[in-house]
């Protein structure tokens, strides 16, 4: 494996054989949010897990504001990662705005790519003549505000977080530095990012088959986003699923793993 | 529930993990205005303002999830009627019945200290930044305007010597070659001057003046790429392959097929752009099987990619065209980088001399695009192309 990026996208594998399965975290969080449903799949799969530069435990030194400015930079990330093990054939797991990474990633080098899951993804968040979003312009401000009086002290915040076992400082050091812990610069840009992209136009270019999973009240991508979605992406399948909420992942992961075993139970191994 | 806790100076909310209200203390409900009856079973949402919403479902719910707890969270409450309420929670989930436990106070006060602070933090980081910005960018032009004007005047001292070259290579030498060929015949129509041994001697004296002659042509040809007439303008790439086909079909008089999905236009070199195709195409010919007619299959998306090719840590994506070009030839064995040096691939033939890949690059990289081949012997060659899909404004001619 190349080393740099090993390291600067703090990549871990579980695994050594199997078709390799990439997940990409969301906005708001890091490859943790994984660790509901992963294990699900450690039998089958040889399971990549990595963090976005800036996010986690990333190198972020890395971090370079002009290669994040769009999604691409972030695209770029999940291919430096295949690249970087020599990946083929892979499942790329996307929750959220990595859905949309993910179909960056899988449009510039679908040879790469076996299939594409989207977790609640949305292709664009501000409404649009005739496309509901679901947000306006100043929804997305209030946002960016909301977010900055959070990060007063963020990572006073997060000292806390350590205070959980005191008698492993081994364990909780590692929690401290991994948990869901974004450099505001980072966090800050990433949100803008997100939700001010429009890539509606990216969808028609899919190649590689896609599942696409929405929850049934989800206030950041609602369901007709979810149609949207599955009606502009050539071979997508639309999953609605029982889950409320934006992070099916977490709150309800049976069901997302129950979705994703059919879905790519269903598909030839090898895309041909 | 108890009555202090009902009545206490805070609000108190319960809500499962799919952010449904169980419990509502009744100072909440004063709070909000709102019957607690029209809360409990109501999703948590109908409280929260919208990008608090979000706030929720990307960064609150799961640090409870994951970490079990939360603290000194600002949100933004919607009451029934009236603005938003800015608010402070602390939560802790139960994770044996997913339920959190939610202590909310208002920040009526605070909050416009914060904004304040807040207003003045970013106004100093900002400053900070633009200033550490403005003395790096200085540092990185005063640095870069040196190289820059090194480089140049290499180029030009570069481009001269090559001029003299080529000069040398496409008049100069033909004269002598022509020479050689003149008294090599001579010399063999003058049967009583040589014997056999000799006339042996004369004709590999032949071969290896023709194979010179041939080495000339290829690099005369490579170099011609840069005198083409060639005006920078909108190219519909269709059209370019669709007339490097018919071209490279006429020069080698064999039919080749192909199917395209529509291709995009690009701003770019018309003459340049088709001379590429007809190189692919052409390769494709000639390297054909001999139990199939040879058959070309071109697809293409449009990416984003990053403009800068050369200077690390910069980017700029824009729209690129990537293009497939995938024949059934007997392929090559894969070694990109001398696929597309100049003579780098001398077929045991003599039929191709290696040009016409290196042209391709030269095109290529004319546009500041990059191009790619994976092939192994018996499968074909793939090609990828990559075309930015504007060329930078501020260069009115391309790299030459």
């Amino acid at each position: 494996m190349n080393a740099d990026i090993a390291r600067r996208n703090n990549v871990n594998v579980l695994g050594t054989s199997g078709q390799p399965m990439v997940f990409a975290h969301g906005f708001g969080c890091d490859q943790n949010m994984w660790r509901f449903i992963a294990p699900a799949f450690a039998d089958d799969y040889r399971l990549v897990l990595f963090d976005y530069v800036g996010h986690g435990k990333s190198d972020l030194t890395a971090y370079n504001p002009e290669r994040y400015r769009s999604l691409g930079g972030y695209a770029e990330d999940v291919l430096d990662v295949c690249h970087a093990l020599n990946l083929r054939d892979v499942v790329l797991v996307g929750h959220s705005v990595s859905s949309i990474v993910g179909v960056l990633a899988a449009v510039k080098e679908p040879e790469l790519f076996h299939s594409v899951v989207c977790v609640s993804p949305s292709p664009r968040y501000i409404n649009d003549v005739g496309y509901v979003g679901g947000f306006e312009r100043n929804d997305i401000e209030e946002l960016l505000n909301t977010m900055d009086r959070n990060y007063i002290g963020w990572a006073n915040y997060l000292a806390p977080i350590v205070m959980g076992a005191p008698e492993r400082p081994d364990l909780t050091n590692e929690l401290t530095e991994s948990f869901c812990s974004t450099d505001p610069r980072v966090a800050r840009q990433f949100a803008e990012v997100t939700f001010l992209s429009d890539n509606r136009h990216d969808l028609p270019k899919m190649r590689v088959p896609s599942l696409i999973l929405q929850c049934s009240e989800d206030v950041i991508a609602p369901l007709e986003v979810g149609r949207y979605m599955h009606a502009h992406t050539p071979h997508s399948t639309l999953r609605i699923m029982k889950a409320t909420g934006h992070c099916p992942h977490m709150s309800a992961p049976a069901e997302t793993i129950t979705l994703m075993k059919a879905y790519l139970a269903e598909l030839p191994r090898q895309r041909t | 529930m108890d009555p202090l806790l009902d009545h206490a100076p805070c609000g108190f909310l319960s809500f499962d993990d799919e952010g449904i209200i169980v419990r509502a203390n009744a100072t909440l409900c004063t709070m909000l205005a709102y019957e607690r009856g029209e809360l409990i079973g109501r999703k948590l949402e109908v409280i929260l303002s919208l990008a608090t919403g979000i706030f929720y479902q990307t960064h609150f719910f799961p640090l409870l999830k994951l970490h079990g707890k939360a603290e000194e969270i600002f949100l933004a409450f919607r009451p029934k009627s009236g603005p938003d309420l800015p608010v402070i929670a602390n939560a802790v989930r139960r994770a044996d019945e997913g339920v959190s436990d939610c202590v909310i106070i208002t920040v009526h006060q605070r909050q416009k200290y914060e904004q304040e602070i807040l207003a003045a933090k970013r106004a100093a980081e900002e400053a900070l930044r633009s200033n550490e910005e403005l003395i790096r960018a200085k540092k990185e032009l005063e640095a870069h305007t040196l190289t820059l004007d090194r480089k140049l005047h290499e180029v030009e001292q570069k481009n001269r010597d090559l001029r003299r070259v080529s000069q040398i290579l496409f008049h100069d030498l033909r004269e002598p070659l022509r020479k050689i060929f003149a008294f090599e015949k001579l010399l063999r129509d003058e049967s009583d001057l040589v014997n056999p041994q000799g006339r042996a001697y004369l004709e590999r004296i032949e071969a290896a003046s023709r194979r010179m002659g041939r080495l000339l042509s290829a690099l005369q040809e490579f170099a011609s790429v840069e005198s083409l007439q060639d005006v920078l303008g909108q190219v519909d790439l269709s059209a370019s392959v669709a007339s490097a086909a018919k071209r490279a079909s006429l020069a080698h008089a064999i039919e080749i097929s192909y199917e395209a999905e529509p291709l995009p236009c690009v701003e770019g070199y018309a003459r340049r752009l088709e001379l590429l195709f007809f190189h692919l195409f052409a390769n494709a010919i000639r390297y054909r099987r001999v139990e199939e007619p040879p058959r070309v299959v071109i697809q293409n998306a449009i990416v984003q990619h990053n403009l800068f090719a050369a200077l690390k840590n910069r980017y700029r994506y824009v729209d690129f065209v990537k293009i497939t070009f995938r024949d059934n030839s007997i392929g090559f064995d894969n070694k990109s980088e001398t696929s597309f040096q100049l003579l780098g691939k001398q077929s045991e033939a003599g039929a191709g001399l290696g040009t016409g890949l290196a042209i391709c690059r030269k095109v290529v990289e004319s546009h500041y695009g990059s191009i790619s081949v994976r092939s192994s012997r018996g499968s074909g060659a793939e090609y990828t192309i990559l075309l930015p899909l504007e060329q930078s404004r501020d260069n009115s001619s391309p790299a030459s």
